[in-house]
C-alpha cells in the first residue's frame, strides 16, 4: 500500500538577477529582471507504508524543495501529492498530526529549556492528553537513551544529543509518517552510525514510514531498501539499494600511506593519486574481493595509515549519468 | 591622472558595498528627523504660550541645540557591548600580549566608527535644522574649530565612561544595568532632551558639575551660544574629566587583568 | 469559528504560562531587566517635570493628563510583548526559514507564531505603567476598570501595528528596519500631548500609524467619559486587528509559493 503517491510534481522559483557592480545593484532595486529556476522538475514516484526511503543528491538538487512540499510548507507549481489520502498544500493542519518532521539545522525545541519543557509543550499544541504524553516520553527516553539529557537545557547540549531530542519530540504525537531533512549532517562517524541505527529501530519498532533526504552515500547503504537519487530537480534513479550498489556504488576509494617507496602493479587497481609514500587508488567491488585486494596491497610493504571510502556522492551522480548513456550493460537483479 | 582614478574605484567598490547597508543608514536618519520633528512640535506648541525665550533660548536655538544633543548619542560607538562580550568570553586574553594598550587600541577603533557615523550624521543634522527652523541664528564660523573640540571631548568622555563600564564585566556577568542606567543620567541629568538652564536653580547647579553635562550639553550650549568665557570653562571641566575616567579605566582595566590572571579566566 | 478563537486563546494561555513559568528560571535576569526598564521609563517623569517647571499646560495637557498617556503607552506595550513576545521577531523568523517550524505544527500560524515567546523587559512596563497610573489617578476603580480595558485595545493596537510592519518582509524582503522606524512612531507619538499635534501629523496618528487610538482617546475618555469615542475606538481595534491577520496570511501566500525564499540566495 502506498503512503505517499507524487506526480508529475513541478516547483519553479523566480529569481531575481543583478548584474555587477554598483550600476547592476542600482539597476536591481529599481527595475528587477527575473529569471526562472526549475528547482522540482517533473517527478514522480511512491512511497510503500513502512519503508525507509532516502532522498538522495548534492547541495541544491531539489531535496529540500521536494520534503517542503511533501509536508505542505511549499506549494507545487503543478503536479499531484498525495500523502496519507491527503493534499499536503490543502490540509496541512490535519496533515501535521500525522507526520513527523526533523529539519537537521532548524529546531523545534526551546533553545534555553531542557527537553522535558518542550516535550510537554508540544505535547499541549498536538492537543495530546496528559497521561499519554507522560507513556510517550517515558518510551521515547527509553528507545533515544536520552534519560540524562531531559534535565538539561538545549543549548548545552551537543549537536548529537540534540539530534536525538529532536527526533524524539518529532514523534511525540506517534506519527505515521516522519520526514528527516538530512538528520546527519555535520555529524561525526560514532555519532552518525548512532542516529543510524536509531531510524533503523525506530522503522521495525514503531512500524513508522521514514523519508529521508541526505547527501551522503553512507545514509542509503546502511538505512534503506531503496533510494532515489535526484540532481537538477530531476529524478536520476529510483532503484533498490542493492541493485544501486551493484551497478554504480561498486567503487572504493582506499587510501594508503607506506613507511616506504612500494610500485603497485595489482590487476583491477587503478592508481588515483600517488604522491611520495602515500597512495589512492580505487577498485571496484563488483569484479574483485576488497578482502583479496587489501591483503595484496598490505603485502606491498610496512603500511602506516589505511582508510576504505565510498566516493563522492557527485561522482557516483556521474557515474550514473555515464552508465545510462550507454545504456544496456546493466546488470538486473535476480530475484 | 591614474593616483585619482584608483580612489574613485575604491570610492565606488565601497558604495557597492555600503548598499546593503543603505537600509540600516536610511532608518537611522529617519528616526533622527523623526525625534527633532516632535520635539519641534512640543516646543512650538510651548513657545506659542510662553513667548520668545525661555531661559535664554529661542525656538531655533532649542531645536539646534537638540540636534546637536542628538548627535553626539547617534553617533556612538558600540563600546560597551564590544568590550563586555571580550571580557566575558575571554578574547581579551588574546588582546593582553599584543604590543598595544587595550585601551587605546579600544579607542582608535571607536574613533573610526564614530567618525564615519558622526560625519553622515551630521550632513543629515544640518539639513534637519535648515528645513525645520532656518539656520542657527548669530552663528558665527569662527567658532565653529571652538565648537567641534568641545564635541570631540565629549565623544571621548562618553567612550572613556562607556569603556570604565563595560570593564566591571571582569567580576559581573550581567553587567548591562550600568550602560541603561547610565544612558539615563546623560539623558536627564546631562540635559540631553532638555538644557540645563531650565531646572530649578539647585538642580542647574549641581548637573553643571557633573561629567554627564559634558557629554551632551557642554557642547550643544556653546553651538547655540557661543562666547569665549563659556568655551574656556567647559573645556576645562572636559578635560578634568576626561582624565578622571582615563585613569579610573586604567586602573579598572589594571585589575580587572590582574584578576583574571587569578582566576585563570 | 468561535471554537477556533477559543482554542487561540487557550494557545495563548498556555503559551503565558509555560514562558512565564521559564523567565522564571532565571530570577535574577528577571529582576535586573524589570527593574532597568522602570528605571529607564521613568527617566522622563525627569522631563516631563522640568518641562512642566517651565510652563503651566502644554496642548491643553497638564503634568497629570502627560503621565496617564505614558501609563497607558508603556502597560499596553509591555502586555503585548509579553503576551505576544515574538510580535517583533516576524521579520527574523520568516527571513531564517524559523517560519516552516509553525507551518507544521497544527496552530493558527500566526497565533502560535507571535504568541511562543516572551520579552522578559516588557513586565518592567506593565509595572511601570499600572503604578504610574495608581500614582497619579489615585485608586478610583471605574478608572482602573477604563485603564485596563484600554491597555488591552492599546495592546492590540500595538501588537496589529508590527505584525502589518514585519509582514511587509513577505512582500519586498527584509523589512526589519521599517518595522522597526513604525514601532518607534507608535510608541513616540502616544506619549505627547496630542494638542503639539497640527496637519499631517495629526492625520498620520489617525490613520496610518494610530497612535491616537492607543492613549490618546482613552485619556481623553477617561477625563470626560463619552460612549461615542468608546464605540469609534472599538470598531478600530477590530478594524486594525482584521487586517493584521489578513496582511499576515496574505503574506504566507507568498511564503508558501516560496519565491521569497529563493530571492535571499
Amino acid at each position: 500500500m502506498n503512503i505517499i503517491n507524487v506526480k508529475n510534481l513541478k516547483k519553479n522559483f523566480k529569481v531575481k538577477t543583478k548584474k555587477a557592480g554598483l550600476k547592476g545593484s542600482i539597476q536591481s532595486i529599481f527595475n528587477p529582471t527575473y529569471r526562472e529556476v526549475k528547482a522540482v522538475n517533473d517527478i514522480s514516484f511512491e512511497v510503500e507504508k513502512g519503508e525507509i526511503l532516502a532522498f538522495i543528491g548534492p547541495n541544491g538538487a531539489g531535496k529540500s524543495t521536494t520534503i517542503k512540499m511533501l509536508t505542505g510548507i511549499l506549494h507545487p507549481t503543478s503536479g499531484d501529492i498525495d500523502v496519507i489520502g491527503l493534499i499536503p498544500a490543502k490540509n496541512r493542519k490535519e496533515l501535521s498530526y500525522k507526520i513527523g518532521t526533523v529539519f537537521g539545522q532548524k529546531s523545534q525545541l526551546w533553545f534555553h529549556l531542557p527537553p522535558l519543557d518542550s516535550f510537554h509543550l508540544l505535547g499541549k499544541i498536538y492537543e495530546l492528553s496528559d497521561s499519554y504524553v507522560e507513556k510517550r516520553i517515558a518510551y521515547l527516553t527509553e528507545l533515544f537513551e536520552i534519560k540524562e539529557l531531559l534535565e538539561i537545557p538545549i543549548r548545552k547540549l551537543s549537536l548529537g544529543q540534540r539530534i536525538r531530542c529532536e527526533i524524539a519530540a518529532s514523534l511525540l504525537h506517534n506519527p505515521e509518517i516522519i520526514f528527516l531533512d538530512e538528520p546527519t549532517i555535520g555529524l561525526d562517524v560514532v555519532v552518525k552510525q548512532k542516529i543510524r541505527d536509531l531510524i533503523k529501530k525506530l522503522n521495525k519498532e514503531e512500524k513508522s514510514t521514514i523519508f529521508l533526504t541526505s547527501h551522503d552515500a553512507g545514509d542509503i547503504e546502511q538505512l534503506c531498501k531503496r533510494a532515489i537519487i535526484i540532481n537538477h530537480g530531476e529524478i536520476v534513479l529510483n532503484e533498490t539499494v542493492k541493485n544501486l550498489k551493484y551497478n554504480y556504488m561498486n567503487k572504493k576509494v582506499i587510501d594508503i600511506k607506506y613507511n616506504e617507496a612500494v610500485n603497485i602493479n595489482i590487476p583491477d587497481v587503478t592508481i588515483l593519486k600517488s604522491k611520495g609514500y602515500a597512495v589512492k587508488v580505487e577498485i571496484d567491488s563488483s569484479v574483485c574481493d576488497i578482502d583479496e585486494i587489501i591483503t595484496e596491497l598490505i603485502k606491498l610493504g610496512k603500511v602506516a595509515d589505511i582508510t576504505i571510502s565510498d566516493p563522492p556522492l557527485e561522482e557516483i551522480i556521474s557515474n550514473i549519468y555515464q552508465q545510462k548513456s550507454i545504456g544496456g550493460d546493466r546488470v538486473e537483479e535476480d530475484s | 591622472m591614474k593616483k585619482i582614478a584608483k580612489y574613485l574605484h575604491v570610492m565606488k567598490v565601497s558604495a557597492s558595498n555600503n548598499l546593503v547597508y543603505v537600509s540600516n543608514f536610511i532608518a537611522r536618519n529617519f528616526f533622527f528627523m523623526f525625534i527633532i520633528y516632535i520635539m519641534l512640535m512640543l516646543w512650538t506648541n510651548i513657545y506659542s504660550q510662553k513667548g520668545s525665550t525661555i531661559a535664554g533660548f529661542s525656538l531655533n536655538q532649542i531645536i539646534w541645540y537638540l540636534i546637536v544633543t542628538e548627535l553626539v548619542t547617534l553617533s556612538r560607538s558600540n563600546v560597551f557591548t564590544e568590550v563586555s562580550r571580550d571580557v566575558k568570553n575571554g578574547n581579551i586574553a588574546y588582546m593582553l600580549n599584543k604590543p598595544y594598550n587595550y585601551i587605546f587600541y579600544s579607542l582608535s577603533n571607536s574613533l573610526g566608527e564614530i567618525g564615519v557615523k558622526l560625519f553622515t550624521n551630521v550632513i543629515i543634522g544640518v539639513a534637519i535644522g535648515f528645513l525645520y527652523v532656518g539656520p542657527l541664528i548669530n552663528f558665527d564660523f569662527r567658532h565653529l574649530p571652538f565648537i567641534l573640540l568641545s564635541l570631540l571631548l565629549g565623544i571621548i568622555i562618553n567612550f572613556f565612561i562607556h569603556i570604565s563600564l563595560s570593564l566591571t564585566a571582569f567580576w559581573l556577568e550581567e553587567n548591562s544595568p550600568f550602560f541603561w542606567i547610565y544612558q539615563k543620567l546623560v539623558f536627564t541629568l546631562g540635559g540631553m532632551l532638555i538644557p540645563i538652564d531650565m531646572f530649578p536653580n539647585w538642580l542647574e547647579k549641581i548637573a553643571k558639575n557633573l561629567p554627564f553635562a559634558y557629554v551632551t550639553y557642554g557642547p550643544a550650549r556653546l553651538a547655540v551660544k557661543f562666547s569665549y568665557s563659556d568655551f574656556v570653562s567647559t573645556v576645562l571641566f572636559q578635560l578634568g574629566y576626561l582624565l578622571l575616567f582615563l585613569i579610573i579605566s586604567l586602573l579598572i582595566f589594571r585589575k580587572g587583568v590582574r584578576a583574571l590572571n587569578v582566576n585563570g579566566g | 469559528m468561535l471554537t477556533e478563537a477559543k482554542k487561540n486563546i487557550k494557545l495563548i494561555g498556555m503559551y503565558f504560562k509555560f514562558n512565564l513559568y521559564s523567565s522564571m528560571e532565571y530570577r535574577a535576569s528577571f529582576i535586573i531587566q524589570v527593574l532597568g526598564m522602570i528605571i529607564n521609563n521613568g527617566s522622563f517623569i525627569f522631563f516631563w517635570w522640568i518641562l512642566f517647571e517651565n510652563v503651566e499646560s502644554i496642548g491643553g495637557y497638564g503634568f497629570k493628563d502627560v503621565m496617564m498617556l505614558w501609563a497607558i503607552s508603556s502597560t499596553a506595550f509591555g502586555l503585548s510583548h509579553v503576551i505576544f513576545g515574538n510580535v517583533r521577531r516576524i521579520t527574523e523568523i520568516i527571513m531564517t526559514g524559523e517560519l516552516d517550524s509553525y507551518l507544521l505544527q497544527p496552530k493558527d500560524v500566526l497565533v502560535n507564531l507571535i504568541s511562543s515567546r516572551t520579552i522578559i523587559s516588557a513586565w518592567g512596563d506593565m509595572f511601570y505603567g499600572i503604578i504610574l497610573f495608581i500614582g497619579v489617578n489615585g485608586l478610583n476603580i471605574s478608572d482602573f476598570m477604563l485603564f485596563l480595558l484600554f491597555n488591552c485595545t492599546a495592546a492590540l493596537f500595538f501588537t496589529s501595528i508590527l505584525v502589518i510592519a514585519n509582514s511587509l518582509t513577505f512582500f519586498i524582503g527584509n523589512a526589519e528596519g521599517i518595522a522597526g522606524l513604525i514601532s518607534e512612531f507608535m510608541i513616540t507619538f502616544s506619549i505627547y500631548p496630542e494638542g503639539i499635534y497640527k496637519g499631517i501629523a495629526k492625520l498620520v496618528i489617525y490613520s496610518v500609524v494610530p497612535a491616537a487610538f492607543v492613549s490618546l482617546i482613552p485619556v481623553r475618555i477617561i477625563n470626560n467619559f463619552s460612549i461615542k469615542w468608546l464605540l469609534i475606538l472599538f470598531v478600530f481595534v477590530i478594524l486594525w486587528s482584521v487586517f493584521a491577520y489578513w496582511f499576515f496570511y496574505r503574506g504566507l501566500k507568498k511564503y508558501e509559493s516560496g519565491n521569497l525564499i529563493v530571492n535571499k540566495l
